[in-house]
């Protein structure tokens, strides 16, 4: 039976115990996007057709990023009355959209380079301060939200003067649901089937 | 000014001559908390002024922003964006003043004096690095961080996205201007127009990749717009509450760093 000296004694070691662990995701998740920010910027910085650029990234992506998460998080309070092959057809566009997204915008990171400003705790999540150095562009910054209940370390959110990507995208896809009646989830799926197209013409 | 004067009563006459969104009924307690976050009641009347503005936009100032952006390399474009950010720095200290934050006014009055000075005139913004980063700072801010909350979603003509409180900033910045104050004359009215009109380029100009970046990705801009601003607006303000810059002065990180070893 546990005496009252040693709960008294338990409690700090608990706590340190939890800090400690926070310390370790917090140090875990600067390391894992300090290795994914230079494996970007390898490949973008490198040399390669861009069709293998693309395919390199995506690779990225998909391990990286926990897209189907991110998917979920953006439908919000409209998941849970997709049916299941609606919410099947939506993280499938929802992937192919992020993929795109993020491949497309290659070009603008070229010679960039970054620094890893402090990583904290935000929300359950990590959440990892970068300076975005970029040849005759002003200094960005960027937060990028690591979380680690997958078990591993994956990129849940990006974060840029203050705007969230995936509360931003949240809204984006809650008007296009709202606006089209507010019950079917449909709509959506038919906007970003639209979207794609229109964005894989609009690069060729 | 009067294209403010102008400005400020349009936009307060808005809602009289406003279509208003009907919000969802009690019986879908999702739909309508969803409704009042959004808080943009006048989404109708706005929409029209977004798709509007957009047109004339996209025949004035974007092919402006895109000369500027061709005539002019980046290096020089942030000289210019520093030079108005200088202009800016009484009404920016004034603001950290009403506000507060000592520390913050403390690092606007810095940047105006460095960068006056070694700066040239503000062409460089040397007090960045030596340890005074650059902050925003206007009576919308000030007025939040009193506690008045933002009110309805706005987009208005040539402003853009705003809000009741961001218009009362809006027009209170420009009155506070101190070179307003300075009496009127063909110079001085010369100069005015020539400072709105280079900073409403510039700030296109900076602003013209993400613009089209969000109507190229976006399958709603107007609501992305929306979501974007008031969440940028949101960052500023608790940034400004809680008096933090966005980095500790180089000095100031010193002494704590011995005394740690």
């Amino acid at each position: 039976m546990p005496t009252r000296r040693s709960l008294f004694l338990s409690v700090p070691l608990i706590l340190a115990g939890t800090a400690a662990l926070a310390a370790d995701e917090a140090s875990m998740a600067s390391d894992f996007v300090r290795q994914t920010g230079d494996a970007i910027l390898k490949i973008v910085n490198g040399s390669g057709s861009m069709a293998d650029k693309r395919a390199q990234l995506t690779a990225i992506v998909n391990t990286a990023v926990d897209v189907d998460g991110i998917g979920r998080f953006e439908l919000g309070r409209f998941w849970p009355i997709a049916t299941p092959e609606q919410r099947q057809a939506y993280l499938s566009l929802f992937r192919q959209y992020l993929v795109f997204n993020v491949t497309g915008r290659l070009g603008q990171y070229k010679g960039s380079s970054f620094t890893i400003e402090r990583s904290e705790p935000l929300n359950g999540d990590i959440a990892v301060s970068t300076t975005i150095h970029t040849p005759g562009q002003p200094t960005a910054d960027m937060q990028w939200i690591v979380s680690f209940d997958s078990g591993k370390p994956q990129i849940v959110d990006l974060v840029a003067e203050g705007t969230s990507m995936r509360i931003t995208q949240r809204s984006d896809y809650a008007s296009v649901i709202t606006r089209n009646g507010g019950e079917d989830v449909q709509a959506l799926i038919d906007a970003l089937r639209q979207q794609l197209i229109r964005m894989q013409g609009d690069s060729g | 000014m009067r294209l403010f004067r102008l400005l400020f009563a349009l936009a307060l006459s808005l809602p009289m001559l406003a279509a208003c969104a009907t919000p969802p009924p009690a019986s879908q307690p999702e739909a309508l908390a969803d409704y009042r976050e959004t808080n943009d009641p006048l989404e109708p009347t706005n929409r029209v002024i977004y798709e509007v503005s957009n047109d004339i936009a996209d025949v004035t100032l974007s092919p402006a922003a895109r000369a500027y952006r061709w005539a002019l390399p980046g290096g020089v474009r942030n000289s210019v964006s520093n030079v108005l950010s200088n202009l800016g720095s009484p009404v920016r200290f004034g603001n950290d003043v009403l506000q507060f934050k000592s520390r913050r006014a403390g690092d606007t009055l810095m940047r105006f004096v460095i960068n006056s000075t070694f700066g040239l005139g503000g062409i460089f913004d040397v007090a960045s690095g030596w340890g005074y980063p650059s902050h925003p700072s206007d009576f919308g801010m000030t007025l939040a961080v009193w506690g008045s909350p933002p009110g309805p979603y706005l987009f208005l003509p040539l402003l853009g996205p705003s809000d009741p409180r961001d218009v009362a900033g809006f027009a209170a910045d420009t009155a506070a201007n101190p070179v307003r104050g300075m009496g009127s004359g063909p110079g001085i009215t010369v100069f005015n127009w020539l400072t709105l009109g280079t900073t409403t380029i510039s700030e296109y100009a900076d602003n013209l990749p993400a613009i089209n970046e969000v109507k190229r990705t976006a399958l709603d801009p107007y609501a992305t717009f929306r979501s974007l601003y008031r969440q940028h607006r949101e960052a500023q303000i608790a940034a400004a509450k809680q008096g933090r810059p966005a980095t500790i002065p180089v000095w100031f990180s010193l002494p704590t760093k011995q005394q740690s070893e």
